[in-house]
């Protein structure tokens, strides 16, 4: 534990000489307030891999990058220098410098101090644990390799920074994809309100991406909330990719599947189906309207302020319909609800949190 | 260096042999960066820009004076139709429904999209396509809803009432078993509300109405001069060949699947005699020859007043497989509606996937393209006509008369270039099957061809009036025609659909 928190200290002081800053608290450094872009990347478990296998910047660009390890080993995130081989050996002197560091390796997490490739770093997280660490981009275009520094995950472990003036900023996730246009602006919006045909769903199916981390299906036909998932939005290439005989899959865990609309309490006051009004968008996020004989409802599902949980509103106008109307929210194994019973008294907003639990 | 020049030689005779090319400069447009460019839906501003929803969900806005393209929506399920209401406000027909998508808070982005109409039902099936749109003259909307295709079965959930006239729905459900069922379930269906149907919607969508029926894949809508709405339906079963209709209120037009959301209707369609059914329908206004004129017709869209010259306010449709349009000109008698049918544009230049059209206030014609899973193209042509070029020649009047017919040129003819024209007829069988053969074809013998003194107007009488017969169609060949002035004629084929004689 000791070496542990004097290998940070260095570690801090390091970095800060390198222009990135990593703090545990979670707060920004000064001029990193608002950032350009949000970066998630996450080890995977058992798998000794990457969830991104590379994403794209501008040069210059403010960003944070969150590194999470819910793997059963310790894993760094080191982004190195294009090199020799202008990106393409995921970082070989470092590594060869790593492993002449011998029985020193452990207490210095891995990393030999000032190596010219290194560009910034997570430090070793150990397991369950994540960091962020807030970088401005090079201003020089190239491929950036980055790698877990931990003796033998290299090879497995690595991935690109892409920095580029023109490219799509976005990230790339896991497998090669057919899609052509998997990373274009448009396909890597975030947020992003998708209407496409979705598994688990009606046909009039609406995919939502809150963020580069949470996402949710709103099914049109029903009025209701299907589905939220962690991880990639989606990959709609078998829609996408001819006449739309198909279905968009889902790249990710989904952490609830909402069995019954909440408002049921409501909409058993009248015997008409919801009917669908449509949705505004307001920075990006959709406020979804339907309405029954005797209520008008909105549904909004938003971030919340550290981007790793969903708040959920419900604003509830009444045409004619009675009072009390109970709420029922379900949880899951994997995503808990601030209340699963609500009661509102009459008109007006009521909002819940959805918050992903932490992996066992 | 040899080589070059060879090509440059032959590329110029090919170039002057083209006819429509010489008329016409036709320009592609590069789409916006990073975006599937198959286009669904096109229709021009107010303020003359192009309104264009892609294939993807995006609905960018083209500025003609500058070539930018700016995003105005995005999210969209395979819109393929749209119209504009204002430069801030716009009518998308989505796969699921007809949605208003406005900019309310100025900003140039649309950020309220608004359900007009969404009462039809989707099985999930991809042929399931939402077409349109069109406006008549008190506003009203007119969408069509394509009928689901047996080349896939339904999913587990749907929306809308289901229809449980014909195959059991368990039997119907997509996976492994489906090649089983997939030979009783009709090689088109319509189980949900109302497929194979054109609607007809309020603007505000308070109200709507289920307005004529029997459409197979009707791919396009839109008003003539004299507020005849044209659809275009697609050739295979019960389509022997493309057609366009003209749709009238209350009406069938051919396609049985339909029928299951007819008011009192409860039989199932597919063992209706095709008698029975030959009686309920209206016949197209044109028949489009399968391989010749037209595979899949799309948007029909008239020339505006005093554009394209001699053919201002004519009717264009457009086409997917073949890099041409169609010209239609109505020849009513009586209340039936038939008409000619004419090539416009079969240049290589125009490309194929021709599926959304526009006209600019400066005279533009604007043709968008998509492909989806068949043969088709992408992006976006300007089409103009040169300014030199105002004198092409073109048919411009086709009737038929008790003798046979009288057709009106642009341009006086001259006459030495009449000599050769030659008429078939043929028709198509009313069937299940997918398609049809020509039927019974028959040259025509022609009696005399007489051109009126100004050369504008030509008579072409038959031999033996016996050869004028109810559900044909004439195919006038008139190669090499050509003005006084010595310009080809710009369409020289004619596909004249008869039902009534004079």
């Amino acid at each position: 534990m000791v070496q542990l928190l004097k290998s940070r200290i260095a570690l801090l002081g390091m970095v800060a000489l390198l222009g990135s800053l990593q703090l545990e608290a979670g707060k920004p450094p000064a001029g990193f307030e608002k950032i350009d872009q949000n970066i998630v990347i996450s080890a995977i478990r058992t798998q000794m891999k990457y969830d991104v296998q590379s994403f794209t910047v501008k040069p210059g660009a403010k960003i944070k990058l969150t590194f999470r390890n819910p793997d059963e080993l310790p894993h760094n995130l080191i982004i190195c220098t294009p090199g020799a081989s202008k990106g393409q050996d995921k970082g070989q002197e470092l590594i060869k410098a790593v492993l002449a560091l011998g029985a020193k390796g452990e207490e210095l997490g891995w990393e030999p101090e000032s190596h010219p490739r290194i560009l910034h770093s997570s430090g070793m997280i150990q397991p369950g644990k994540e960091t962020a660490v807030w970088f401005q981009a090079p201003e020089k275009e190239g491929k950036y390799p980055y790698v877990c520094t931990y003796p033998g995950h290299f090879t497995l472990m690595n991935g690109v920074m892409n920095v580029s003036k023109r490219a799509a900023v976005g990230i790339v996730r896991g497998k090669q994809r057919s899609d052509p246009f998997y990373t274009t602006p448009s396909m890597r919006q975030r947020p992003q309100v998708r209407r496409i045909f979705m598994p688990e769903a009606g046909p009039a199916a609406i995919a939502v991406a809150v963020n580069d981390d949470l996402h949710y299906c709103w099914d049109a036909g029903e009025c209701r909330l299907r589905y939220i998932w962690k991880g990639d939005f989606i990959d709609g290439w078998s829609v996408f990719k001819g006449n739309g005989n198909g279905l968009a899959s889902i790249e990710g865990d989904v952490l609830l599947r909402e069995e019954a609309n909440p408002l049921g309490n409501l909409l058993s006051q009248g015997s008409a189906q919801p009917k669908f009004l449509g949705y505004s968008i307001t920075n990006g996020l959709p406020s979804f309207r339907w309405k029954t004989p005797d209520f008008v409802v909105e549904e909004t599902i938003k971030p919340t302020a550290d981007g790793k949980a969903l708040s959920r509103t419900f604003d509830i106008k009444s045409e004619k319909g009675k009072y009390p109307i109970t709420i029922k929210f379900q949880s899951s194994d994997k995503l808990s609800v601030s209340g699963e019973s609500q009661t509102i008294k009459g008109p007006g907003r009521l909002t819940v949190t959805l918050t992903p639990r932490h992996d066992p | 260096m040899i080589r070059s020049i060879a090509a440059l030689i032959l590329a110029s005779c090919l170039a002057s042999a083209d006819v429509w090319t010489d008329a016409f400069s036709i320009e592609k447009i590069s789409p916006p960066p990073g975006v599937d460019a198959q286009i669904g839906g096109l229709a021009t501003t107010p303020s003359g820009n192009l309104a264009a929803c892609f294939h993807r969900g995006e609905l960018f806005i083209y500025n003609p004076k500058d070539d930018t393209w700016k995003q105005f929506a995005s999210g969209l399920h395979e819109p393929l139709g749209i119209l504009a209401e204002s430069d801030s406000s716009f009518l998308v027909m989505q796969r699921p429904e007809l949605t208003r998508i406005s900019d309310t808070d100025g900003d140039g982005v649309g950020d309220l999209y608004q359900t007009v109409f969404d009462d039809f039902g989707m099985t999930g099936n991809y042929h399931e396509f939402a077409f349109g749109l069109a406006q008549d003259k008190e506003g009203y909307i007119y969408l069509a809803l394509g009928t689901a295709s047996n080349g896939a079965g339904i999913r587990e959930e749907i929306r809308g009432r289901w229809s449980p006239i014909g195959l059991d729905r368990k039997y119907m459900l997509n996976g492994p078993e489906w090649r089983k069922y997939k030979g009783r379930a009709g090689r088109m269906y319509s189980r949900v509300p109302y497929r194979g149907w054109v609607l007809k919607v309020a603007p505000d969508g308070s109200k709507w109405q289920p307005f004529a029926s029997g459409f197979r894949s009707p791919e396009g809508l839109g008003f003539d001069k004299d507020g005849r709405l044209y659809v275009a339906d697609n050739q295979g079963d019960w389509l022997g060949t493309s057609k366009i209709f003209h749709v009238r209120e209350g009406r069938f037009y051919g396609h049985p699947a339909s029928l299951v959301w007819k008011e009192g209707w409860s039989r199932e369609p597919l063992q209706v005699a095709v008698a029975e059914l030959e009686k309920l329908r209206t016949p197209a206004m044109g028949l489009l020859p399968q391989g010749e004129l037209a595979n899949s017709p799309t948007e029909p869209l008239m020339i505006p007043q005093g554009v394209f010259g001699g053919l201002s306010e004519q009717m264009l449709i457009g086409e997917m497989n073949s890099p041409t349009l169609v010209r239609f000109l109505p020849d009513p008698v009586g209340e039936v509606s038939q008409g000619a049918a004419i090539p416009f544009l079969r240049t290589g230049a125009l490309g194929a996937g021709n599926h959304r059209m526009a006209f600019t206030p400066d005279g533009s014609l604007w043709v968008a393209k998509t492909h989806l899973s068949w043969a088709g193209g992408e992006g976006l042509v300007r089409v103009r006509l040169k300014k030199d070029a105002a004198d092409f020649i073109a048919i411009d009047r086709v009737e038929l008369t008790p003798r046979g017919f009288s057709l009106g040129f642009t341009q006086p003819v001259d006459p030495e270039s009449l000599k050769k024209v030659e008429i078939t007829r043929h028709t198509y069988k009313y069937h299940a099957g997918y398609g049809s053969p020509k039927v019974d074809k028959q040259n025509v013998a022609i009696k005399a061809t007489s051109l009126s003194a100004e050369g504008r107007s030509c008579v072409i009488n038959f031999k033996n009036t016996g050869d004028l017969k109810s559900g044909y169609l004439y195919t006038l060949r008139l190669p090499e025609v050509r003005s006084n002035s010595g310009k080809l004629l710009l369409g020289d084929t004619v596909y004249y659909t008869l039902h009534a004689k004079r």
